[in-house]
């Protein structure tokens, strides 16, 4: 039988106790009262948290295992409070050996094992005269009363349960709250505090619908409302919250006594930045496609006149006194052309004359090449020892790699360092989602200078054509976006990453290859007559004029066809006759690609040179495959030409 | 002795194994009493849902309290049960159940007694 103490002592002592248990509480209520202590009730952590909004007890005893929320999380957040800080926490609970808990993380001052009532409240009473009677320091965080406790196996299974979905809730991606019929929050995993951004201590017992941004609670309130015909796993609306991040909300009873309700958050922030990206991506390949037009006509014109040119310019002494000036437009076609080429290698067309190639063999040529121009830059690099190889246009990569020391070099105007750096890398397809590319093997090339850097906007808009930052007539803003076109052409990826101040880093990853590498073989340049009939297939009279021109100066006999079926009818007649085939690629009507199947099946040995000043979308690739012998890139010159069609003729 | 006489001696020793007189001993019982017969009847719907976690919970509870008024012939049949849900067995709960109504009348009948 418990003795009554003498009240004036401890009168002043207010206490709180929490457990879920009514049997328990009354008792407690009793035994602490009939002591002379002023004390209050509450059923779990959710009453404590409204009481505690206008009380500040002396003491709190709670219960460990409750529902809505749990004695360790109640007393992690009483700490937390700064006006609780010097409450004295009792632990009590059933379960108090096999909880792992560390009482002093926890913040608990004891903790006191339930049993049977007589020896419990032995223990409550003399903790609270010791506490009484001495600093609340004195207590060594121990476990009061073990001995005594209830078989362990159920509590100790109990536990297990709770931390197993304890770890399940933690490791999700959603955010998950808890929360009473009326709103009270009373559960969040860690997800739903980074995307509430609110601590746990201040979020638990909030009305949920303060998380909102204010023109988004009424639609909550109907969600929750409306709860009971929620289907689990449907897709959820799009609130906005009080923080400003834009989620997604599906609201679910959890069907018991209560009619709690469970709230998935999932943040659309990420989604919203790869719909940017993508946004991104078809503006530019929108661009890309208008630009590739424009490059294509302009191409014909620059043919045009370099072949004129070439073919006077061909027998032409070089004491005449036009000889130079006519070498002049030669070099400003070379200056234009340079200029279409950039615009298709943007539209990702151009050459495909792809090879197995190594990646640091090339990124060591042009960087030995830039730097012997450029000497107020120090280059270092680090290359991969066993980099895969890739299959590239290794002239097109050339350009890549040469503009991107070139931007480099005009973002570092006092000079500065240039790190190169090749490295295998093995891409997830998380990373390659928004980029349309395959996950896998790549090899990585990284260049990063130490320049002024960008800010978000001019990143943003940095693989824009004709977009500089240059002042007039200093940059085409052709350069970058080249090298946007060129990588995508060949299924690699682009990204870019700057600091304002801080200088930047682009790195290129291009798909590796499975083949072996070969050594590439030596490219002659110079003009060398022949004898032959040649076929010219073009729609456009200027190219057939100028080509027909300098084909026959080289010495072949040429037939012109204006569009596929001429090719087809002319070649049906004369095949035996005909050695090689000039075809254009692009054509209306029959385009060349189909004009080649034809021709390949009145004979299969046809030897057909393709000509194009653009491919699109790897088109001029696929045609070669298919037994092409030589792609010629248009505007060519005489030694091109003839270097094509000695190869085609072996 | 007469049954009531019987009834005071129990509920005497009850109430003195725990440490209390036996007029608190009494208002904690039938407020047990009282609670038990609440979570048997949602014990009832949670075997019937065959919601072996909410059998768990419930039963925890049950046995919790007889635990602390020192009544093992109840928080040994509660044990039974909560290990069996522990593990998503019901079988047999419904039985364990019905042993627990009985002792529970027998328990209002011993604070009857004494009244």
């Amino acid at each position: 039988m418990l003795e009554t103490a003498d009240k004036s002592v401890i009168i002043n002592k207010k206490v709180l106790v929490v457990d879920n248990n009514p049997v328990m509480l009354s008792f407690m209520n009793n035994l602490l009262v009939s002591r002379g202590y002023q004390v209050s009730t509450a059923e779990d952590g959710l009453a404590v948290l409204k009481i505690l909004e206008s009380e500040k007890p002396d003491v709190i005893i709670t219960d460990l295992i409750m529902p809505n929320i749990s004695g360790e999380k109640l007393c992690r957040m009483i700490r937390k409070m700064p006006h609780m800080k010097d409450v004295f926490v009792v632990i009590l609970t059933a379960v108090a050996a096999e909880h792992e808990a560390d009482l002093a993380e926890m913040g608990a001052n004891i903790c006191i094992a339930k049993g049977s009532f007589n020896k419990m409240s032995e223990r409550i009473l003399s903790t609270l005269e010791r506490l009484d009677s001495s600093e609340p320091d004195v207590f060594s965080r121990e476990i009061v009363g073990l001995q005594d406790t209830a078989p362990r196996d159920i509590a100790k299974e109990l536990l297990s349960l709770k931390n197993h979905l304890e770890v399940i809730l933690s490791s999700m991606s959603e955010g998950i709250i808890e929360i009473m019929a009326q709103g009270d929050i009373i559960y969040a995993n860690p997800t739903s505090l980074s995307i509430i951004d609110i601590p746990e201590e201040k979020l638990l017992a909030l009305d949920v619908l303060e998380l909102f941004d204010e023109t988004d609670r009424i639609k909550v309130d109907k969600l929750i409302k409306n709860s009971e015909r929620a289907v689990p796993g449907a897709n959820g609306s799009t609130c906005r919250l009080a923080n400003g991040k834009d989620i997604s909300l599906n609201i679910l009873p959890v069907k018991d006594d209560e009619n709690k309700l469970i709230v998935i958050l999932k943040d659309l922030s990420d989604r919203k930045r790869l719909e940017a990206r993508l946004r991104q991506v078809h503006k530019i390949e929108a661009i890309g496609t208008l630009a590739g037009g424009i490059a294509h006509d302009f191409n014909n014109l620059l043919m045009g006149i370099q072949g004129y040119t070439s073919l006077i310019l061909f027998d032409m002494n070089t004491n005449h006194p036009h000889y130079e000036k006519l070498k002049r437009i030669e070099d400003h076609v070379r200056s234009g052309a340079e200029l279409t080429k950039q615009l298709l290698g943007f539209a990702r067309g151009g050459r495909y004359e792809v090879a197995v190639a190594d990646l640091n063999e090339i990124v060591d040529k042009t960087s030995n090449m830039f730097g012997r121009t450029k000497k107020e830059i120090s280059i270092h690099r680090k290359y991969e020892e066993k980099l895969w190889p890739v299959e590239v246009d290794r002239g097109q990569i050339e350009q890549v790699f040469l503009n991107l020391y070139v931007n480099a070099w005009q973002a570092m105007p006092g000079g500065g360092d240039l790190y190169l750096e090749t490295s295998n890398v093995n891409i997830t397809k998380g990373y390659v989602k928004p980029f349309y590319v395959k996950p896998g093997r790549y090899v990585k090339v990284s260049v990063t200078d130490t320049g002024l850097g960008m800010d978000e906007k001019t990143k943003e808009r940095i693989f824009e054509p004709f977009f500089t930052t240059k002042e007039m007539g200093r940059g085409t803003g052709l350069g970058l976006a080249s090298v946007y076109g060129i990588v995508k052409g060949h299924n690699g990826i682009i990204n870019v990453y700057s600091e304002k101040g801080h200088g930047a880093t682009f790195t290129v990853y291009f798909p590796a290859s499975e083949k072996e590498l070969v050594k590439e073989a030596e490219i002659a340049t110079d003009v060398v007559r022949g004898e032959g009939t040649i076929l010219l297939v073009d729609d456009e009279d200027m190219i057939v004029e100028v080509s027909r021109e300098l084909l026959e100066v080289l010495g072949y006999r040429v037939y012109v066809a204006k569009n596929g079926r001429e090719a087809l009818e002319l070649f049906q007649e004369k095949w035996r006759e005909i050695d090689v085939i000039i075809l254009d690629m692009i054509m209306p009507g029959m385009g060349g690609g189909e004009v080649f199947d034809v021709l390949k099946s009145i004979n299969p040995g046809v030897k057909v040179i393709l000509s194009s000043g653009y491919s699109i979308n790897g088109k001029a690739k696929e045609i070669m495959k298919r037994g092409c012998k030589a792609f010629i890139q248009k505007p060519f010159q005489m030694s091109d030409l003839s270097d094509k069609i000695k190869k085609v003729f072996g | 002795m007469g049954a009531t006489d019987e009834a005071a001696v129990n509920l005497r020793q009850m109430a003195a194994n725990v440490g209390l007189d036996e007029e608190e001993y009494l208002t904690l019982l039938m407020l047990f009493i009282e609670t038990s017969i609440c979570h048997l009847k949602q014990l009832k719907s949670d075997i019937l849902n065959r919601d072996a976690k909410k059998v768990y919970e419930t039963i925890h509870t049950i046995r919790g309290a007889a635990e602390n008024l020192g009544i093992p012939e109840i928080s040994e049949i509660a044990r039974v049960i909560e290990l069996k849900a522990r593990k998503n067995i019901l079988e047999g709960a419904e039985e364990g159940r019905e042993d627990l109504i009985e002792k529970l009348a027998n328990l209002t009948e011993l604070s009857h007694g004494y009244n």
